[in-house]
């Protein structure tokens, strides 16, 4: 309901505004021609975000300080927080940093934002801005036509700034005729009154305009004219920074746990912070009296003394918070807890990662791997071992051998608790996923949709499976039973063998491991057809027997070469560059027929 | 001699299918070294092995980096 009436209300209250006054109506041009820079910004530097920015992200953030520090600087160099909250938010939900990196990120984007408040008051104000915004205008616009994409962001990014600066020239210019009219300082509210007051519009404004950054230059453009009293200023700079979070907490909705925990970790930092600066407003000014004297800033400049506040109070709550940010990410892993569903849900896979190419592919790889470990517990179970066996060293035979019977494993009901609801999800992200991205994430997102497929129809064959081994594994006959239990050890081997490779120490060389498992697996192929045809001929076993065993052993084969298949896409090495290589250096089918048929005999020179 | 390096790397600037050629190059040598560290390896373990079956394994595991170590090998050769 109030969200219904909210956008009408505003409508209603400015075009009034814009009716009674001119100079208002210039004002909020002034603002939306600055929110619409941003956006411009934005835009221009998602264009650099197809792996660059991502790479630094997963380098720089194993250290507290090291998170921080990319917060501060990837926000100063952005100037918008909320683009690096959305990066860091897809980062943690893809699973590739941990919350307390995260949430390192986010006090250090806090501080970041503060650049903007020293570069709108120290050179907006300062210098005629308008003078540099027509020609980045200009030169934007036609680079924004470009087809690089490079060019195209940095069109955008030179568009965004001359917005900016055109944004800031209207809101000053507004001020400064809207002066000669009324005069707001009259009503300015001296005291702890006037300090929460303000401290709400600033709320409020930030809230309604989505931006801190927006919020801010209104507040500078306005205390540049004396239009606010500069403690008045203080309490809206406090305030917005309370109302930013709530940009953070509407962009974690669509979130997972993670990145909900995240927005709520944003939430106590910033109310932590606006409290300490309400508390200790009068000590803070104080400080701000002091380093302004200190750096040679005039008594009377106060909106760079205004940029000084934020900055210190930005920097006090950092050092206020980040002692605990252990016990914060404690703290909001026991309250925000992961519903328990009835049907296992993706855990990776969130909207703002389909934003960032590379990103994006990274999920659906966490995902991918997800629903292997899901299926490969059932698939376990089924010829008869824990999932934590086939990782063990654990002798198979001998456990093969202590249990006769197996257990009757419901597929059906497992296939729609634990892989079906992830499954889906996986490719309705991929189908969502963008087409004009870098070659190179859309062919990775075309083989891990392969892969997921791999995954289910190793599934559907081991259900197909099941039935005769359950049947066989109880029967009179000591060679069909023989032959079955061969099939199992056969599988839980490679499982076991595919387990180890997957913890290689190198990972540039895990796709050439498998090579040799191919071999493996066309040797025990063929075993597997002397055996039976052996047994057929010598009536071990009726002929019945032999063709349900021939259908099954071709079901276990469909099992490995799905599995063969599914790893080959997922030992993909990190580097794509050396995945191409690796792939040419590995053997096809026909090269491992002939070392299988006459061995390798030939040496290298 | 100065200017004509100069001139091959400007060349080579321009010409992306000979800076492909080369990364390629690059890239297989990595991949071929890194063949041949595990190779070494592979063959420590062989020689300190003593179940039969597990040497079967493991002698299979070296033909197989033998083979892939030839191919990269030819493949080098005919990149260049």
């Amino acid at each position: 309901m109030f969200k219904k009436v909210l956008l009408p209300s505003i409508f209603f209250v400015l075009a009034y505004g814009f009716w009674i006054s001119p100079d208002f109506k210039q004002i909020s041009a002034g603002v939306a021609i600055f929110l619409f820079g941003m956006l411009s910004l934005e835009q221009g530097f998602r264009a650099f975000t197809g792996g660059t920015l991502e790479s630094i992200l997963r380098y720089s953030t194993d250290a507290k300080w090291k998170s921080l520090s990319f917060g501060i600087l990837s926000t100063t160099v952005l100037q918008s927080s909320s683009l690096v909250s959305v990066i860091t938010i897809s980062f943690l939900s893809a699973g590739l940093i941990d919350l307390a990196a995260g949430i390192g990120i986010i006090f250090g984007a806090n501080l970041g934002t503060t650049t903007g408040a020293w570069l709108i008051a120290g050179l907006g104000l300062k210098v005629k801005i308008s003078a540099y915004a027509m020609p980045m205008l200009v030169f934007g616009v036609l680079l924004v036509f470009q087809k690089s994409k490079v060019l195209n962001g940095i069109g955008y990014i030179l568009t965004g700034l001359g917005f900016l600066f055109l944004g800031i020239h209207y809101m000053k210019e507004g001020f400064e005729a809207f002066k000669e009219t009324i005069d707001l300082s009259g009503y300015a509210i001296p005291g702890y009154r006037g300090l929460f007051i303000f401290m709400l519009i600033g709320v409020f404004a930030t809230v309604v305009m989505q931006s801190s950054h927006a919020t801010l230059v209104l507040i500078i453009t306005a205390l540049s004219v004396q239009q606010i009293s500069y403690e008045n200023a203080l309490a809206l700079a406090i305030g917005a920074n309370v109302g930013t979070t709530i940009t953070a907490i509407i962009g974690s909705l669509s979130a997972n746990i993670q990145g909900k925990r995240l927005a709520v970790a944003h939430l106590i930092f910033n109310l932590v912070t606006g409290l300490i600066a309400i508390v200790l407003i009068q000590q803070m000014m104080l400080a701000v009296d002091w380093i302004s004297a200190s750096v040679g800033i005039q008594d009377d400049d106060y909106t760079l003394k205004l940029a000084v506040f934020h900055t210190i109070f930005n920097l006090v709550g950092i050092v206020v918070t980040v002692p605990f940010i252990n016990i914060m990410e404690k703290m909001l892993i026991n309250l925000l807890v992961e519903k328990d569903s009835p049907i296992e849900q993706p855990k990776y896979l969130t909207e703002s990662a389909l934003d960032f190419a590379e990103t994006a592919v990274k999920s659906v790889r966490m995902e991918t791997l997800h629903l292997y470990e899901n299926a490969i517990e059932i698939i376990a179970e089924v010829i008869g071992f824990s999932r934590d066996e086939i990782a063990s060293a654990q002798d198979l035979e001998a456990l093969i051998e202590s249990r006769k019977k197996l257990p009757e494993i419901d597929i059906e009901a497992r296939y729609l608790k634990n892989i079906k609801g992830i499954y889906s999800a996986v490719i309705a992200f991929i189908s969502k996923a963008k087409f004009n991205w870098e070659i190179e994430q859309s062919g990775d997102m075309h083989w891990l949709r392969k892969a997921n497929i791999n995954v289910v129809e190793m599934i559907k064959a081991t259900k197909h499976l099941q039935k005769n081994l359950l049947k066989y594994s109880r029967s009179e006959n000591e060679f069909s039973r023989m032959e079955y239990q061969k099939m199992r050890l056969g599988l839980g081997l490679l499982l076991r063998e595919l387990e180890e490779v997957k913890f290689e120490a190198d990972p540039d060389i895990k796709l050439l491991s498998i090579d040799s498992i191919k071999l493996s697996v066309k040797k025990a192929e063929e075993t597997i057809n002397l055996d039976i045809d052996e047994l057929i001929r010598s009536g071990k076993i009726m002929p019945e027997t032999g063709t349900s065993m021939i259908n099954d052993s071709s079901y276990l084969f469909e099992i490995e070469r799905r599995l063969l298949s599914f790893f080959e896409t997922i030992f993909a090495a990190p580097n794509r560059e050396l995945t191409k290589a690796e792939r040419k250096i590995a053997l096809d089918d026909e090269e491992i027929e002939q070392i299988r048929e006459h061995g390798f005999e030939d040496k290298l020179n | 001699m100065k200017q004509q390096k100069l001139l091959d790397k400007l060349i080579e600037f321009f010409d992306s299918d000979k800076r492909e050629r080369r990364k390629q190059k690059e890239d297989i040598a990595v991949i071929l070294k890194k063949l041949k560290n595990r190779e070494r390896k592979l063959k420590v373990k062989l020689s300190l092995e003593k179940s039969k079956k597990v040497c079967k394994k493991l002698q299979q595991d070296i033909d197989i980096v033998y083979a892939q170590r030839k191919k990269g090998i030819k493949l080098l050769k005919e990149t260049e």
